[in-house]
């Protein structure tokens, strides 16, 4: 794998150097995958978020103000991507018959499968924001950013998520 | 912290590894570097329907310029009728017309010079075929609401073809409407019931490509039908390959009839992925390798490659595990020949291979290469007295410099393997046999032109190809080598360089 920073593979990809972005594919590019699955919850459309935050990324090396943060940026894009593709995608759902699910990571190994099968029943704004707060380990400030939503907004989507999660596994008629 | 927030941390789910063949993939669709010959993408580690290995023979190792004539394979029991590989390119085409976001993609050679080549592209896989010098429009062979992906195709004679892919197929929809108490509209739900995935195929036969048909069972979920595979013999005979929930199949299609009853192949608990099929086409020996995973609860996901193979008119010999135990996908690739001798190589921590005798037996397990910092897609070839030649990448440089080179390795037969052809090497991306037992060699050294090299015979300069993916032999000697270049818009424009054979000239 290369050596040089992002900062200098992303100047290097700047001026052309398709060596360096490919670099920077290579180095990336799991993280956001990672991220999209963990927002839809399905491989598949992983593989396409991943593959179009990558190409967005790497048109837009000009827009990136912090060369070093090109990891962070990419995670943002692909975070807005995957929450794209879940609103669009959810609209038609393959819902399955029971047990199966249609979001992957509920069947992952694992304790907690029942937790994960009420996070993945919550609406997708909701369920967004409870997977990058508490497995992804994002903080409503960044959460925000990474969609590009007010804190505020953030905040109320934990909290009725939170509030929701705690009906579907106490059995509260509570909302 | 609040019960249900310690609950919902406490059930993070352990994240898998994302599929390797998506960093191909997506290195090809940026157009930034050639794919792993992986089942999934471009190049297919193993001898495909019409593409033969070339070995390179007259490896210049030329201090003084002459270059010598090192045999790296013999020529003289030849795999079968059919000429030597051409190296007339025209320039290269783009023959799909447009600049798209590419999901999988390959390239064939028909013995009688027919190239054919088959992409997914916006949930579709569509075919173009080159045929008498003249590039066709591009034909769909989708349904356009299946979501097809990661096609495969081979071709054959008088024109034959057979494409793979995978593809969803929609469920029925269902709709219903809620009301408030009140009667007043609250909205509607629309769901879709029932939808399934399986690998399907396309015949092509003087009519033009037939329907869609099944290949597999279907499956519940689209990571439960793997990217198919799909080789064909100079009968015509067709064996696709693909991954069903966790096990390889194949399934066979004489020249002409339907397609039979899939068979499975691994066995075991492994989730079994990614098949790859290599054959010789003139005889019919086939060879199919796989990688399977298991999770471990003590040391986490492991992987093992395993092999199985089918000689000519008979029925698939049980599978054998070449290697287990290794702690990442190994990416394994194939060639055999005409006497049933085969060789696998693939990544764990360096590059390994096995091989196979004419009696059936196989070799231990043997390091071939030092593991690279950035390990190239590797082949290999096989001759027809058994000699192999492996393509595949070593560490460069000082420990630490991160630098990584092509490596030619040649093992003779029943000997060891050793480096063979620096200079040829350098640089080199894909190698291919012809049907006279000559190597060809695509070469993309970083930053320079690409070259297709004849050792002993010359070379061609494919400028304007891009990032080369895939190169093809036909029986008759033509010879079609693919690319993928970027562009300013979204996706990239496949292209694709065809040297005619000598009988088309």
């Amino acid at each position: 794998m290369d050596a040089r920073s992002d900062a200098d593979l992303v100047s290097a990809a700047r001026a052309g150097d398709r060596e360096a972005a490919a670099h920077l594919v290579r180095r990336h590019w799991r993280a956001a995958w990672r991220r999209a699955y963990a927002i839809t919850g399905r491989s598949a459309l992983a593989d396409d978020v991943a593959q179009d935050a990558m190409a967005t990324a790497l048109e837009r090396l000009d827009e990136l103000g912090d060369a070093d943060r090109f990891g962070a940026w990419l995670a943002t894009i692909a975070a807005r991507r995957a929450l794209d593709a879940l609103r669009s995608d959810g609209r038609i759902a393959p819902i399955e018959e029971a047990p199966e699910s249609a979001v992957e990571w509920v069947d992952l190994p694992g304790d907690g499968a029942e937790v994960r099968r009420a996070v993945a029943a919550l609406p997708p704004e909701r369920r967004v924001a409870i997977v990058m707060r508490f497995w992804l380990d994002h903080t409503p400030t960044e959460i925000a950013a990474a969609l590009g939503v007010p804190v505020g907004t953030v905040n109320s989507r934990l909290a009725r998520g939170l509030s929701e999660l705690r009906r579907l596994l106490e059995g509260s008629p509570r909302a | 912290m609040r019960d249900v927030e310690r609950l919902v941390s406490a059930s993070r789910p352990e994240w898998p590894e994302p599929p390797a063949v998506v960093e191909e993939r997506m290195l090809a669709s940026l157009g930034l570097t050639a794919p792993r010959p992986a089942p999934a993408g471009w190049l297919r580690r193993a001898p495909r329907s019409r593409r033969l290995r070339l070995l390179v023979v007259g490896a210049a190792l030329a201090a003084s310029g002459t270059a010598l004539g090192v045999a790296l394979i013999d020529r003289s029991g030849g795999s079968g009728a059919g000429a030597p590989a051409s190296l007339a390119f025209e320039p290269p085409v783009a023959p799909l017309r447009s600049t798209a976001f590419l999901d999988g993609q390959d390239l064939a050679v028909g013995g009688g010079g027919e190239v054919v080549v088959v992409a997914a592209r916006a949930g579709g896989v569509v075919a173009v075929a080159r045929a008498g010098g003249t590039w066709g429009g591009p034909v769909r062979l989708s349904d356009p609401r299946a979501r097809a992906r990661n096609p495969a195709v081979a071709a054959g004679p008088g024109g034959r073809a057979v494409a793979v892919w995978r593809e969803r197929v929609p469920g029925r929809e269902v709709s219903a409407r809620f009301t408030l108490p009140g009667g007043a509209p609250a909205g509607s739900l629309t769901v879709r019931l029932g939808t399934r995935w399986r690998a399907v195929a396309s015949v092509r036969a003087a009519a033009g490509w037939s329907p869609p048909e099944p290949v597999s069972p279907p499956a519940r979920r689209e990571r439960d039908v793997r990217a198919p595979d799909v080789v064909m013999t100079d009968s015509g005979e067709a064996i696709a390959a693909f991954a069903l929930d966790g096990r390889v199949w194949m399934v066979r299609r004489g020249a002409t009839g339907a397609w039979g009853r899939p068979v499975p192949l691994s066995q075991g608990p492994e989730v079994a992925t990614d098949p790859a099929l290599a054959i010789d086409p003139a005889s019919g020996w086939s060879l199919a390798v796989w990688a399977s995973r298991i999770h471990d609860a003590r040391v986490g996901r492991r992987w093992s490659v395993q092999a199985a193979v089918r000689p000519p008119g008979r029925a698939w010999e049980p599978s054998r595990t070449l290697a287990a135990g290794l702690p990442g996908s190994p990416f394994p690739a194939a060639a055999i020949n005409g006497r049933g001798e085969a060789v696998v190589v693939w990544q764990a921590d360096g590059t390994r291979a096995a091989t196979r005798s004419a009696a059936g037996s196989w070799s231990e397990a043997e390091l071939i290469a030092e593991a690279s910092p950035a390990p190239l897609p590797g082949s290999v070839v096989v001759g027809p007295r058994g000699e192999a030649l492996a393509l595949t990448s070593a560490p460069s440089g000082p420990a630490g410099a991160g630098r990584t080179v092509s490596l030619l390795l040649r093992r003779p037969p029943g000997g060891a393997w050793a480096p063979a052809a620096p200079t040829l090497a350098a640089g080199a991306r894909l190698l291919t046999l012809d049907r006279t037992g000559r190597v060809m060699l695509l070469r993309a050294p970083a930053g320079g032109p690409v070259d297709v090299v004849a050792p002993g015979r010359g070379r061609a300069r494919l400028a304007g190809l891009g990032t080369p993916i895939a190169l093809a032999i036909g029986r008759d000697g033509t010879v079609a080598a693919a690319g993928v270049r970027s562009t300013r818009q979204p996706g990239s424009i496949l292209t694709v360089a065809v040297a005619p054979g000598a009988a088309r000239r």
